[in-house]
């Protein structure tokens, strides 16, 4: 697996893919969140709401374009001949390239904490900014990001065109993200299946621990989600053999 | 015995890509895997590296079953897949130290010496700082076989090692492969002939899944060569009527009205009772030549349309 891990890392940061997705993140949000308008310099309010709003939308392209690779390039190239004719497992092959496109997206995330420094230091004794529901963002954006990393990758396994990978992926990142949480919102299911089918999605569980209060039930659900696509895409690479 | 295959079988959907084959390898010997194109070779090594499940039969590896100890058979084998899949975009020598570490191998401070030896062997060293999509096609097949290699395997299995090399290169590849035999056993498929008479000890010739011939090299040749060709040029015209007087001629193929190809038994009596004819009709003999039937030929009747 470390032999894995250490060959993705290289190709993510040998080649510009590490660098432009990180650029791309933390400008779009920077021009967001200090110089267009709404930004927080013109509310007066200390707070990062519109940080926590705009980057899991940013996240359902960009995670998706950062996976689209990873298996569809290998199938395609037969280098996944190469891969699976080695004395390591499949999971082992699928865990190295997860963890090394978590590593990216760790890398891409941190640098948003100098929003919050910013921000801390910009705002009046009086009205601090929100520590606890801050931090509760942070942690709930980090785990959302690592599940569009398990999305990403099971679209990326299930087909051999780094194309289809990317649009599977982000149409599945939505889906997961916002779509349960509208369908749950239609008028058949008010006041019966809503409050379940909105806990489907990760929507709820993005909101619920935003509001700084980290409940283990919510992190149960992240890791159950990303353990539920990579043993989908441990299956989608061993469906050779089927 | 280090290879060992027993009925095994491959069907995709209906298609029985694999049927039943059967056969066995011992160390130190290379066998030659020949077939037309879409005959089952590259699926029968597929199931040998444990790429793909067999359908039906078993086979193993130095003893180990690829079915229940796939990770310990892929230990054992080296392994270059048909059309040589590679990273492009790495360089030579991190390739071949990615190749080093996915193989299990926990000894990092061996490897630099292993990388140097595995690039000597196949002869990269002037290659060896480049990336592997700028090398050309004998070159990568070079690095192809390094990591097959680079951990020492004690069996090599190559899937049509040899296609698309010039002249040169094929000669250096077939050497090397001999040289490889000495420690190692080897299954190599191709479907160039000559190859097998230059490097293999055994033949297994596989059609429509199914093997038709199983054999030394030498004794397929020997099967099918009980009928000898003679070449003949004589200085002037000759009828053919008068060649079928002499009596060890079975049938006369005419080239031109000196030139002709004469078929029989015994080659040397055939090629004395020739001599003597020319000498006997005053008609200089100009060429005379024996053509044997090569393995192409025997491989073009197991093989041909049925």
């Amino acid at each position: 697996m470390n032999a894995i891990l250490k060959k993705e890392i290289n190709l993510f940061f040998s080649s510009l893919i590490a660098y432009v997705s990180m650029a791309v993140f933390f400008i779009t949000l920077s021009l967001n969140l200090f110089i267009f308008q709404g930004n927080i310099l013109d509310s007066n309010y200390a707070t990062l709401d519109t940080f926590f709003t705009l980057a899991p939308w940013i996240l359902i392209f960009l995670i998706p374009a950062i996976t689209m690779r990873s298996f569809a390039d290998e199938k395609q190239n037969g280098t996944i001949e190469f891969l699976a004719t080695k004395p390591i497992t499949d999971l082992q092959i699928v865990m190295g390239k997860y963890i090394a496109a978590l590593i990216l997206w760790t890398f891409t995330f941190l640098p948003t904490f100098i929003y919050f420094i910013c921000v801390q230091k910009l705002s009046l004794e009086d009205a601090p900014i929100d520590s606890g529901a801050t931090y509760g963002s942070y942690i709930g954006l980090y785990f959302l990001g690592a599940v569009f990393v398990s999305i990403g990758l099971f679209a990326s396994a299930i087909t051999n065109n780094q194309i289809v990978a990317f649009l599977v992926g982000v149409f599945l990142c939505y889906l997961m993200y916002d779509a349960f949480y509208r369908i749950s919102s239609l008028p058949i299911f008010q006041g019966q299946l809503d409050y379940y089918i909105q806990a489907i999605g990760l929507n709820a569980h993005y909101d619920s621990i935003s509001r700084g209060v980290v409940d283990t039930r919510d992190i149960v659900y992240f890791l159950s989600v990303i353990a539920l696509f990579i043993i989908g895409t441990r299956t989608a690479l061993e469906s050779r053999k089927w | 015995m280090s290879i060992s295959v027993h009925n095994l079988s491959k069907t995709y959907g209906n298609q029985k890509a694999v049927d039943s084959i059967s056969f066995s390898v011992n160390k130190g010997e290379i066998l030659g895997f020949l077939g037309p194109n879409g005959a089952g070779k590259s699926t029968t090594m597929k199931m040998l590296t444990c790429y793909l499940p067999p359908s039906a039969g078993t086979a193993s590896v130095c003893g180990l079953d690829i079915i229940h100890q796939p990770i310990a058979v892929k230990q054992k084998i080296g392994y270059l897949p048909e059309n040589n899949p590679l990273y492009y975009d790495m360089y030579v020598k991190e390739f071949l130290e990615f190749a080093w570490h996915i193989n299990g191998m926990k000894t990092p401070n061996n490897s630099q010496q292993k990388i140097k030896n595995s690039i000597e062997l196949v002869g990269l060293q002037v290659e060896q700082h480049k990336k592997i999509g700028q090398l050309s096609k004998g070159y990568k097949q070079r690095v192809g076989l390094a990591q097959a290699l680079i951990h020492e395997p004690e069996v090599l299995i190559l899937d049509e090692p040899t296609s698309g090399l010039d002249p040169n290169q094929l000669a250096d590849i077939r050497q090397l492969i001999r040289n490889l035999a000495k420690e190692k056993t080897i299954i190599f498929s191709t479907h160039i002939m000559q190859e097998v008479q230059a490097v293999c000890d055994k033949v297994v010739i596989i059609n429509k899944g199914k093997i038709v011939a199983n054999d030394t090299a030498d004794n397929l040749q020997n099967m099918l060569s009980n009928e000898t060709l003679v070449e003949v040029e004589f200085e002037n015209a000759i009828a053919v009527d008068a060649l079928k007087e002499m009596p060890q001629i079975h049938a006369v193929e005419k080239i031109s009205d000196t030139h002709f190809v004469l078929h029989g038994k015994q080659s040397k009596l055939l090629r004395k009772a020739i001599f003597e004819f020319a000498v006997q009709k005053n008609n200089p003999l100009l060429l005379l030549k024996e053509e044997s039937k090569s393995l192409e030929e025997v491989f073009h009747q197991l093989t041909g349309k049925q």
